[in-house]
């Protein structure tokens, strides 16, 4: 049928009704990757909670190469990777997602001493973006590329993953290298180390906390190799993955002209499930990068380190209790000339999932990020509170169209003058997976 | 952005995913395998296979589509073959007393609603063997990889396995079930006869997908 011939008009309009579909279907960026629902025939909850938060079945997914991990009985032999059931035949359908989007609405209200409060609201596309991912067919080589065409509601088209990889070894005992643009930090670390949790934003530690606007949130280009074991039952699994990446400045935008020097990050984690749905992540960064100084004109290079500690325990499948912490120890250049200073950040979260039924949470966190200056150009410490609380709550049987409404509540005092500001957010958004 | 490439874009976007609608598709490779499409009418189920039921609903539909459980027919040993398999995966959430409480569910369902309606046989494929049809349809293969009754549930579609494989792969397939090597297929049983093996093998590589 579609061999018959088209004509533009006809084209033309289904080129808008698509788009207007898409547009009209449309939430805080999502990572899923409903194509693997597809291949394999089955729900988002085989590997989230609730989408984009991943159990442990799909990290284990992740890290095997976009292979199930079969079930294992102890004493039977682990079978390699390409031995495992690999599901439907390739096809195109089972290997791109064309729209995982949100569509969201948030009003805002920041406070400052001493000004006049300011409010804001938006209805719009909060994120679309297009995936493709999947095995090469009779290999164990596995791709992820990603393409995102609106991100935190402004159009910007851009590739923010495309990663080639292989893995290797068996079920219980694998390996993985991965080469490509990658990015730094999405599911890597059992849960309470992800980006992604049930409630819009990020725990602060993940966000911007220092001068040089360092963020986790980046995609730059480097290798990636990773071992895991699987103890029989998945009551078990060791993780560790470690990364070199070149060529992103500290926000996360591109070294686009000559560079003084070359950008380099490097990643470890070690991960430790010690019981189904629950673990702990240690993990470690260092960056060198360019930078501009406190002056705004003057480029230095920083050293920037983070190293954490996360964990979460998951009670009966119903509570899921997370917790982090991570250390934050930066360079900073107030001006050219001045005396070199450092800034050092400790933050801490703790959280509560609570799962009413499967797909059906609410959620509240409290965040504290202690922070301050250090040296000659000392800045006396300031700390941030955030306290957030929202619910999540699937809307399809499969799990691929998720409702989201939350609140969160952040305030802090200005050191030197001790100017207390607030920020209070509310965003309501519904996230499609297709 | 510039304006061309977004023309591009808005272009290149719905032309891929007519590309993408028109692309073969695998019998099972959709959402709509996810729907519930077969309802069970409890109603009438004894009080304690009600609550088993319920059970198998809250666990097994939690990432599988009901009716991946619902259409295939199993022995008692080949369920619990089944529900064992799947507690041992991770992030299942069912103890052993609740996947007893399943099987008895899925055993129940197998004599009081799947007896009934067992669809008339499926005619053999032309040149296949009587008894290696029968036998592949008596180890419940045809839930995971059905030919006469389309594609499988779990597994790979087998219409077409004498093309993809030669009569020597698919004996060292069998071969590997028979010995229980595989840990992605439940074994075919100890008691099977070499020529019952041989049987099923020429009926496999019978099916040419003609």
């Amino acid at each position: 049928m579609f061999r018959q011939k088209v004509s533009w008009l006809p084209l033309g309009i289904a080129v808008v009704l698509v788009m207007a579909c898409l547009v009209g279907l449309l939430p805080k960026k999502a990572e899923a990757l409903p194509q693997f629902a597809r291949r394999y025939n089955l729900k988002c909850s085989a590997c989230h909670t609730i989408a984009p938060v991943l159990n442990e079945q799909g990290e284990l997914f992740q890290r095997l190469g976009y292979h199930l991990p079969p079930a294992l009985q102890p004493g039977e032999v682990s079978p390699k990777l390409s031995a495992t059931p690999e599901g439907a035949t390739w096809s195109l359908s089972n290997n791109v997602s064309v729209a995982v989007a949100d569509f969201s609405y948030s009003a805002e209200r920041t406070t400052q001493e001493g000004t006049s409060p300011a409010s804001t609201s938006a209805f719009q596309v909060g994120s679309w973006n297009n995936y493709f991912a999947g095995w090469l067919p009779d290999t164990n080589f596995f791709y992820h590329a990603e393409l995102d065409i609106v991100s935190g509601g402004a159009t910007n088209v851009d590739l923010s993953n495309a990663c080639i990889g292989y893995a290797g070894g068996t079920a219980r005992n694998s390996w993985y290298v991965v080469g490509g643009r990658e990015h730094l930090q999405v599911a890597q670390g059992t849960r309470a180390a992800q980006i992604y949790s049930l409630l819009p934003s990020s725990p602060l530690l993940f966000e911007n906390t220092s001068p040089t606007n360092f963020v986790f949130d980046q995609s730059p280009v480097g290798v990636n190799v990773g071992y895991t074991w699987i103890s029989s039952s998945y009551r078990k699994v060791f993780a560790a993955s470690m990364k070199v990446t070149n060529g992103d400045n500290p926000d996360g935008s591109e070294i686009l002209g000559p560079s003084a020097r070359n950008s380099k990050d490097f990643w470890a984690d070690i991960d430790f499930w010690y019981a189904p749905e629950s673990g702990v992540t240690f993990l470690d960064y260092y960056g060198k990068k360019d930078n501009l100084a406190g002056d705004g004109v003057t480029t230095f290079h920083p050293k920037i380190r983070r190293q954490g500690v996360f964990a979460n325990y998951m009670l009966k499948y119903k509570y899921d209790f997370l917790g982090g912490y991570m250390h934050s120890h930066d360079d900073w250049l107030p001006a050219a000339g001045s005396p070199g200073a450092s800034f050092i950040g400790n933050d801490y979260y703790v959280a509560l999932d609570y799962y009413i039924t499967r797909g059906f949470a609410i959620s509240g966190r409290y965040d504290l990020l202690r922070d301050k200056i250090t040296g000659a150009s000392s800045v006396g410490q300031r700390s941030t509170h955030d306290w957030t609380i929202g619910t999540n709550k699937t809307l399809t049987p499969s799990g691929n169209v998720v409702g989201r409404i939350a609140y969160s509540y952040l305030s802090g005092r200005e050191p030197v003058g001790a100017v207390k500001s607030t920020d209070k957010l509310f965003q309501a958004d519904i996230a499609f997976n297709f | 952005m510039k304006k061309s490439s977004l023309l591009r874009l808005l272009y290149t976007l719905p032309l891929a995913g007519l590309v993408w609608m028109a692309a073969p598709q695998p019998a099972n490779g959709q959402f709509t395998q996810n729907r519930d499409r077969i309802t069970v009418d409890s109603s009438g189920f004894p009080t304690d296979i009600q609550k088993d039921y319920r059970l198998f609903r809250d666990k097994c539909g939690a990432c599988h589509g009901l009716d991946t459980s619902l259409k295939p027919s199993l022995s008692p040993a080949l369920w619990t073959f089944e529900v064992k398999k799947m507690q041992a995966m991770a992030s299942s959430q069912f103890n052993s007393a609740e996947a007893k409480a399943i099987l008895d569910f899925l055993n129940y369902d197998e004599v009081h609603r799947k007896s009934l309606n067992k669809p008339a046989a499926q005619a053999a494929p032309s040149g296949t063997t009587v008894a290696g049809r029968q036998f592949y349809e008596a180890q419940g293969c045809d839930t995971c990889h059905a030919i006469g009754g389309k594609g499988g549930n779990a597994g790979p579609s087998l219409s077409d396995v004498g093309k993809r494989l030669t009569r020597e792969q698919i004996a060292q397939v069998l071969q590997a079930l028979r010995e229980g090597k595989s840990t992605s297929m439940p074994p075919l049983p100890a008691g099977a006869t070499d020529r019952q093996i041989k049987e099923l093998r020429d009926y496999l590589t019978a099916l040419t997908g003609n």
